[in-house]
């Protein structure tokens, strides 16, 4: 061992060793084999990327200029040059759920969710995906998590564009408490834009949610004063709410901010006449009840006489009985006692009710009758 | 004691010396660890390698035929035909060596050359390989990029100066990380030398096969990206009953495999009878007739690859995806046939996906039951044909399995796969691969025919006795051992007892060179000799 001194052994293997100089001699040619190949993937990938990014370009601009199958034909290609890009992918996709091209654009949408399952536009593409092939269900479920999605800054609207989109499948679909919970959501997160607002409360009259859209157009009432909508969804929701009072002043205050609105001025006739009429408004004395009651009976009985007269004069014996029975009523003295009252707005609701049944479209609709017995009924 | 190893100054003493005494112990490495090494090593350049070679196939891709549509109509009927000139050109004045199919040139080096394979291959792959798969003309990239691999661990191999037992095992070593990186699959390329390069394996062997296949494909990932070879859907399996349809495509597939062997070797069979100058122009004329075809299906030229990712999204109707797997097989054959350098593994893939789409595509429209989108059906088409053409049914199911990443698919690929495998099998025996090498005039070993071959063992030949007797001290054998292995005992002694493996004292028979002669069938035809009696004789030999 004392010998060789550590580093003449060192130098020997070096000079003498095959294999040691083998090692060396490969390693050196892997280390520029590494860096060639380095440059050469660079170049590559920056030649993949110019030409994905020409397709890309080229498919935009088909796309502006209405050729969608072009601008399909151009991300297909893109994407051969760089099947990881989201963007890319997610262009075809949108062009081939434009197209009708439903299958492939579910397979690119599917592959880019599973990547980026919270992304709102990919979910919100296969809920249109869904909702073309009227898959209902599936549809609502994407749109919810696209509208719960992540979205960018820059495009924080296409989150309300999406619930919309919602909103309008739940119409088509007729399903009332989802619809109106949207609309909720929808109006929570609303900014203060008054058209939207105007419209989803008139959406949720629509659908019978009255105490909601009170809730939006007081709101709104309070926040836009001089927004004409405002006063008039307002009145409406309180007319439906039975709130005529109220809905009256709300109308007049429409009718005065914009005189021109004919629809105001109907709105403001019928609820004049249902105040005029309702035995149920509130402090009206127990006598003005017993009257309007009364007078509510009779005109209802008028109405039926011009309808049967019209009709030709045949009743039915039942019907008849009822008829003679109001009769008997009206003309009893028992004015005092509180069933009274009741059984004048019962008799009045079911000979309304005989009446719609056996006039059918024959008679004239009697607009604010019907909506004081309507809400008498409810 | 000294143990000082001692220099020689002698020139001759010192390359045999150093190399296995100093070296080794210089860094404490046996010669295990050594050849685990050099495994790594190979792995990292057939990694290189095969990154080059797919730049350069895309590159010359581009070049030639753009993105595959619209204005390069033109390009696309000529750039084949002249590609696959340019290609045969190299292969057959240039680069001799590389000709042929890259997993029997493999074999070659392998059971015939002692791994040795020529380092001009490696270049001569890649160059003639890339222009003619890049020309767009129906090949893949896979069975050169194998060669390739073995190219690399042949010439590290040498450079290292391993011995020749070594030098034997090296090359599949090289096989595996060139086949794992161009599929971007470490597990299909370990199991496809496994089963089809080599029959039988040692510990060490998988070990650096396993060592080099993945360091082949981090190496590839590392400068390509982890893209995988296919980009799946999520897709899922509805109805139980859909296994029958699995099973049909099975069929389907193991029949097409076996037609697509039959007309691959009588169209090779046909051509080679040609005169000699016809070698130069087959390649051209397979590569027009690739172009004609281009401009109607572009899809079919080249590996293909990008066809299929575009099928598995959707973007064909079933009908098209008939169309385009008749296309392709008609070029492949007939491109593969003409001697156009490049593998088949792609366009085998190709064919057998849009087959499995068309079929899954088909089964939606008519099936009675729910089934799976089409996707799922083209995986399996993939897997089904693989195994039917090259007989590796394992290595099908885990290259499905490995490109999907889906464990749902493997159930029905396995009764795919092995239908169309069995199916394939029973109407051609020969495999793929030995048929290539029949019609070339090489007579390479089948891992398949390996596999499938039992050889005789003790209990096949002995001598059974009507009554136990205890055994007697010295040579022994137990009944399962190979004949083969008996054959030694019986050059020292003329009869070994047989003993039982539960009772070693215990003699359940004899064995003699006659009786081992009679069971390999060599004494009758000898002498004649008639052997035991049929009470008394060899079992499992027919008297």
């Amino acid at each position: 061992m004392a010998k060789y001194p550590n580093f003449l052994r060192l130098l020997a293997t070096l000079t003498v060793s095959s294999n040691l100089r083998s090692t060396i001699l490969v390693t050196l040619i892997l280390i520029l084999s590494f860096t060639f190949t380095g440059f050469l993937s660079s170049a590559y990938k920056n030649q993949k990327e110019s030409r994905g990014r020409a397709h890309y370009d080229l498919g935009q601009a088909a796309l502006r200029a209405g050729d969608l199958q072009q601008a399909i034909e151009e991300y297909r290609k893109a994407l051969l040059f760089l099947p990881d890009d989201s963007d890319y992918g997610l262009s075809l996709a949108i062009a081939l759920v434009d197209s009708g091209r439903l299958d492939e654009a579910e397979s690119h949408l599917q592959e880019l969710l599973e990547g980026n399952p919270t992304n709102g536009v990919i979910n919100l593409m296969l809920a249109r995906v869904a909702a073309k092939r009227k898959e209902t269900n599936q549809a609502i479920d994407y749109y919810q998590r696209a509208v719960y999605g992540y979205w960018p800054q820059s495009n924080i609207s296409a989150r309300r564009a999406a619930r919309w989109e919602l909103v309008s499948l739940l119409q088509k679909q007729d399903r009332r408490n989802e619809l109106v919970g949207e609309l909720m959501q929808l109006y929570a997160n609303a900014p203060d834009e008054p058209n939207e607002k105007s419209k989803i409360g008139f959406m949720l009259l629509q659908y019978g949610a009255t105490s909601n859209a009170v809730e939006v157009f007081r709101d709104l009432a309070r926040d836009h004063p001089k927004y004409v909508e405002a006063h008039h969804g307002l009145g409406e929701a309180y007319f439906d709410s039975g709130d005529y009072l109220a809905a009256r002043r709300e109308v007049q205050q429409a009718i005065h901010l914009d005189p021109r609105d004919k629809e105001n001025v109907q709105l403001l006739a019928l609820a004049n006449a249902v105040i005029g009429i309702d035995p149920a408004l509130p402090r009206l004395s127990t006598a003005d009840r017993l009257a309007r009651s009364h007078a509510l009976l009779e005109r209802v009985l008028r109405d039926l006489s011009e309808c049967v007269l019209a009709n030709g004069g045949k009743l039915a014996p039942p019907l008849q009985q009822r008829i003679d029975g109001a009769n008997v009523l009206l003309a009893s003295k028992a004015k005092g006692a509180e069933d009274y009252l009741f059984q004048l707005q019962d008799t009045a609701q079911q000979l309304w009710k005989d009446k719609k049944d056996f006039c059918g479209n024959i008679s004239k609709p009697d607009r604010a009758l019907d909506v004081v017995l309507t809400r008498l009924g409810q | 004691m000294s143990t000082e190893p001692k220099v020689s100054v002698a020139a001759g003493e010192r390359r045999t010396f150093w190399p296995t005494q100093i070296w080794p112990a210089q860094i404490g490495l046996s010669e295990t660890q050594r050849f685990l090494l050099l495994a790594l090593f190979i792995g990292i350049f057939s990694g290189l390698l095969v990154v080059c070679f797919h730049i350069a196939i895309d590159w010359i891709s581009w070049t030639t035929l753009g993105a595959l549509s619209g204005r390069f109509r033109f390009a696309r009927l000529l750039s084949p035909a002249l590609g696959a000139l340019a290609a045969g050109f190299l292969v057959l004045r240039v680069f001799p060596k590389a000709k042929g199919s890259g997993v029997n040139n493999t074999k070659a080096a392998i059971y015939a050359s002692n791994g040795y394979v020529p380092s001009s291959t490696i270049i001569g792959k890649f160059l003639a390989c890339s222009i003619a798969i890049g020309t767009g003309n129906s090949l893949g990239p896979e069975d050169p990029s194998l060669q390739m691999g073995a190219g690399v661990a042949s010439r590290l191999g040498r450079l290292f100066q391993l011995e020749r037992s070594t030098m034997r095992l090296i090359a599949p070593v090289g096989a595996a990380a060139g086949i794992a990186a161009a599929f971007n699959t470490p597990i299909t390329g370990v199991l496809f030398v496994m089963e089809e390069v080599l029959a039988d394996w040692s510990a060490t062997t998988v070990g650096s096969i396993v060592l080099a296949a993945v360091s082949a494909v981090v190496t590839m990932r590392a400068f390509l990206g982890n893209e995988p070879l296919f980009r799946i859907p999520a897709f899922q399996l509805t109805h139980a009953s859909e296994l029958l349809l699995y099973a049909a495509i099975g069929v389907v597939g193991g029949l097409i495999s076996a037609l697509f062997i039959v007309a691959i070797e009588a169209l090779k069979t046909r051509l080679e009878k040609l005169p000699h100058w016809s070698v130069y122009a087959l390649p051209a004329a397979g590569g027009f007739l690739t172009g004609l075809v281009g401009l109607w299906f572009p899809e079919v030229m080249g590996a293909g690859y990008d066809a299929v990712n575009a099928a598995l999204h959707g973007q064909f109707t079933w009908p098209v995806l008939f169309y385009l797997a008749l296309a392709k097989l008609v070029v492949t054959l007939i491109c593969f046939s003409a001697g156009t350098p490049g593998g088949m593994f792609a366009p085998v893939l190709f064919i057998g996906g849009m087959l499995g789409g068309a079929f899954g595509g088909a089964a939606h429209r008519w099936w009675p039951f729910p089934a799976a989108s089409p996707e799922a059906y083209m995986l399996v088409g993939m897997g089904t044909f693989f195994a039917g053409v090259f007989r590796s049914p394992i290595t099908s199911i885990f290259l499905v399995f490995e490109v999907s990443a889906s464990y749902v698919i493997i159930l029905p690929v396995m009764i795919a796969n092995i239908t169309a495998y069995l199916l394939s099998r029973k109407l051609h025996a020969m495999p793929f691969f030995k048929m290539l090498a029949q019609v070339e005039g090489v007579a390479l070993p089948s891992a398949e025919e390996k596999r499938n071959f039992q050889p005789l063992r003790v209990e096949d030949a002995m001598h059974t006795l009507s009554s136990r007797m205890p055994a007697e001290g010295g040579m022994r054998l137990f009944p399962d051992e190979p004949l083969d292995a008996a054959l030694r005992l019986l050059a020292v002694r003329p009869r070994i007892q047989v003993v039982s493996r539960l009772r070693a004292d215990e003699v359940i028979g004899t064995l003699t060179l006659e009786d081992v002669h009679r069971a390999y069938g060599i004494a009758e035809n000898q002498d004649g000799a008639g052997g035991a009696s049929p009470e008394t004789g060899p079992r499992g030999v027919p008297a």
